[in-house]
């Protein structure tokens, strides 16, 4: 990978890649997660996503996108520990296989950039109507979380966990806040944003590069104001004083237990972050786990049980679906499997597998273009520049020794459950 | 083994075929990526669960193909295959559609001795009473699972408004009483009848070499004699079954799918493809996000971000699938039928048809991005008698007269169906 300065604040990293039909690019934000501005961040892309100056509607946008040969330009939006990483992805065929051969570079370059950085405007906001029917639409989302009853679970859980920090926020906002935006206010983040903050763009596959780097500089807009630094994550330390424990009821077939634990500051730059992605591959983090092994082949108490950790934030989940009744049984198992692995309950064998898994893992990674153009991100924002494969000589160097110090710094700090209420429904 | 040589110099891609001499498909995708995959796949999915095998008729529970897949993965040593994998780092799984069964590992090393556990366990069943019974809590809460699942209740009540006896409309798992009645000595029935390895494939994609994969056959699979096996279908008629199907879950609001038949069925081979390719052309023309109809109703806030569409089709079973969230959804279905009528009425127009056609060739090309996408993709089309490496001119081959025609006879105003997912009232 090679990562140039633009300008102030403005980075274009290139991976070039040959195995792709496809070539890659994304301009990615990195702003703060806060209570005051979620709601406005989350509607930006989506506004924008709306029309430009250029391109004043969405069919319009589509329709030129289908005649790109089926180039997608797409809102990114995700929480990375106390940031908000959003922005645009954009992937196109290359080159060769455009059938007139007339590379699609520059047209989605435009589009991409006009997007972002030349959007339509009336007196000073965005147009009112598209910013309603967004706010519409971003409420409907923020709602529907609980239609997939795991990932709702496992986000009040986090809620709960990190009650007063900001990575117990929701990226999207909450409804009330979306409800109350005005166009005026979202196009006011848009500008601040914009101005302030960092660029992180990046490229993947074939290009030429003098020419990439051009065509960046033409369309990002030059700013003083633009911070050359990430905002700053704050990382969960310190040890639970007791554990929170919440169940609710919903009239549901299947009972969600989601347990949240503290890793001591465990993080991506401490020194036993490695141990802690093989503590974790053992415990609950493949089909050979702990967790696996015992909660679901042993006692066949679910489908699913497996532990999920977030080394940004430094925290981790476990998280099955099992009968409601069998709450305590799985709680009880989930605790002992912990204990186990802290009691170095494992054998040579276990941490050798537990290893040439993760390496499996961290090799696929070079194998698609968004996820290791997001590996990179992420190492850029965290201030380090490990590749795949640093993590990999990392990982050999794990002994038990290593691997029972990190477990013995889990602690259980919040329990979630809901408590399936409905009877299962038969099929007519 | 007698490799043969099928290439696309359009779109750079190659494969290798060769019939093992136990009878199994070979197909060999070298691709220079860090990642291998593999896939063994038997054609045997929720919708067969009746048929003669050697004379004998065979009637299977709901849910068997999927709990056979489930057993698979214990052998008769005592070992479990993930336990196996883990010997090679290797990253396995399993899954079970409508009709097809697939066993399947990534791995960026040791592919062959990898190859070599997938070959081996799924040619070695061994189901006692006990593995079965341990196996029916883990099965009840993935159905349980499902139970919660809007999206998928959505599916299959369409499924049940549009089909009246295919037994497509069966949830792939089955249900915990159905599955109840299974026995190690059902599941061999069910093995012996179709994980002969005449009606399975193998692909294999990735930095791999032929010749070392014949090796890892060669080593690991006999021939076995396959058994007679003539699958019984019950007949379909052309209606559906209701038109409005309804479920109520804890949703934040209404969820719609509607269901459109298409009847000319079966079909397989180029014939399937070309079906295939037609109604995708048509389905972007009338509801993708270039189009009139999206940009209307989204406005209009009748529909979301969520809506999407869909044509599947295999050789026993077609339909349209067109879904989203919607606090009217009668409303919106009113405006599909009203929708598709009036394109029915007015006929193509052509530039959208060629744009449209032009994006739809293009999107064959991102399949060949990954070697799990291409492994997966080519196991379909394999079992459907086609090839994928032809796929490509199928859709440049499509004419606008005939996606005039295919809008023409298609879409019957009789074989539409709602399905809903409401919110439960409190």
């Amino acid at each position: 990978m090679k990562r140039i300065e633009l300008f102030n604040g403005v980075h274009l990293s290139i991976i070039p890649s040959e195995k792709f039909k496809t070539n890659f690019m994304s301009v990615n934000f990195v702003v703060p997660l806060e209570r005051t501005t979620a709601h406005t961040t989350a509607l930006v892309p989506k506004v924008l996503s709306r029309g430009s100056r250029k391109y004043p509607d969405m069919a319009l946008i589509s329709e030129k996108l289908e005649y790109l040969y089926d180039s997608s330009v797409y809102p990114i939006y995700s929480k990375r520990a106390e940031s908000v990483i959003f922005g645009f992805g954009a992937d196109f065929i290359k080159d060769r296989y455009v059938p007139d051969g007339k590379g699609l570079l520059e047209d989605v370059a435009d589009i991409l950039f006009d997007i972002l950085f030349d959007p339509l405007t009336v007196e000073g906001a965005f147009r009112s109507d598209y910013t309603e029917s967004e706010k519409a639409d971003l409420i409907n989302t923020i709602n529907a979380k609980i239609n997939n009853k795991a990932s709702y679970a496992k986000e009040k859980c986090t809620e709960i966990m990190f009650k007063s920090r900001p990575y117990g926020l929701s990226e999207l906002g909450n409804v009330s806040d979306v409800k109350r935006a005005t166009s005026h206010d979202v196009y006011m983040r848009y500008q601040e944003i914009v101005r302030t903050a960092p660029i992180e763009i990046f490229f993947s596959g074939e290009c030429d590069e003098e020419a990439l780097a051009e065509t960046v500089r033409k369309y990002v807009p030059h700013s003083d104001l633009r911070k050359t630094e990430f905002p700053k994550d704050g990382i969960l330390s310190g040890t639970p004083e007791e554990i929170n424990e919440f169940d609710e009821e919903m009239p549901v077939a299947q009972g969600k237990l989601v347990m949240g634990f503290r890793i001591g500051g465990i993080n991506v730059n401490s020194d036993d972050a490695a141990a802690f992605t093989v503590f974790n591959e053992i415990f609950g983090g493949s089909p050979q786990s702990k967790l696996f092994m015992n909660v679901r082949e042993a006692m066949s108490l679910c489908y699913y049980c497996r532990s999920i950790p977030d080394m940004y934030i430094s925290a981790m989940f476990v998280t099955s679906g099992i009968e409601s009744c069998n709450k305590q049984k799985a709680y009880d198992a989930i605790l002992l499997q912990l204990e186990s692995v802290k009691n170095g309950e494992f054998t040579d064998e276990d941490l050798a597998d537990a290893k040439r898994s993760i390496r499996n893992a961290y090799k696929e990674l070079d194998d698609s273009a968004f996820a290791i153009c997001r590996w990179y991100l992420s190492r850029i924002i965290a201030g380090n520049d490990y590749t795949p494969y640093d993590i990999i000589e990392a990982i050999e160097k794990v002994s038990a020794e290593d691997v029972v110090n990190a477990a013995q710094k889990v602690a259980l700090d919040t329990v979630y459950f809901i408590n399936g209420t409905a009877k299962a429904e038969e099929d007519e | 083994m007698n490799f043969e040589l099928k290439e696309n110099a359009f779109l750079d891609e190659r494969y290798y075929f060769a019939r093992h001499k136990s009878g199994l498909r070979v197909y060999v995708i070298p691709k220079k990526m860090t990642t291998s995959y593999a896939i063994l796949g038997t054609k045997f999915g929720s919708i067969d669960n009746k048929f003669i095998s050697d004379g004998r008729n065979i009637e299977l529970p709901d849910g068997i193909a999927h709990f056979l897949e489930h057993k698979m993965f214990e052998n008769e040593d005592g070992t479990d295959t993930f336990a196996r994998y883990a010997k090679t780092g290797a990253n396995a799984n399993a899954y079970t559609t409508f009709d097809r069964t697939c066993y399947l590992f990534s791995a960026t090393e040791n592919v062959y001795e990898s190859l070599e556990i997938l070959l081996d366990f799924v040619t070695h069943p061994y189901f006692t009473e006990q593995t079965v019974n341990k196996e029916m809590g883990i099965i009840g809460q993935e159905i349980r699972m499902y139970d919660d699942n809007p999206g998928w209740q959505l599916y299959f009540g369409m499924l049940t408004g549009l089909y009246v006896n295919n037994t497509v409309r069966i949830d792939t798992a089955g249900t915990t009483e159905t599955i109840s009645h299974i026995t190690p000595k059902l599941l061999f029935d069910a093995y012996d009848a179709f994980y002969n390895l005449e009606n399975m494939a193998l692909c294999i994609c990735g930095d791999v070499e032929k010749e070392k994969v014949a090796d890892v056959c060669d080593k690991v699979l006999k021939y076995v004699r396959a058994p007679e096996v003539k699958r019984i279908y019950p007949d379909e008629p052309k209606e559906i079954y209701k038109e409005y199907v309804s479920r109520n879950l804890e949703v934040s609001m209404p969820m719609f799918a509607v269901g459109i038949k298409d009847n000319e069925v079966p079909l397989s081979g180029l014939a399937l493809a070309k079906k295939q390719a037609e109604y995708d052309i048509l389905l972007d023309i009338i509801f993708g996000r270039s189009g009139e109809f999206y940009t209307r109703l989204y406005e209009s806030g009748l529909i979301d971000s969520s809506f999407s569409y869909d044509y599947e089709c295999s050789e026993n079973y077609a339909h349209c699938e067109i879904s989203g969230s919607s606090d009217q959804p009668e409303k919106v279905y009113a405006l599909v039928k009203e929708e598709i009528k009036k394109f029915k009425e007015k006929g193509l127009d052509r530039d959208t048809f060629e744009r449209i056609k032009r994006a739809a060739y293009a999107r064959v090309l991102r399949v060949f991005n990954s070697t799990d996408d291409i492994s997966n993709e080519f196991l379909v089309y394999i079992f459907s008698d086609f090839d994928m490496l032809d796929y490509p001119s199928v859709v440049a081959g499509v004419t606008f007269e005939d996606a005039s025609r295919q809008l023409r006879e298609g879409f019957d105003e009789d074989s539409f169906v709602l399905s809903t997912v409401l919110p439960i009232e409190k």
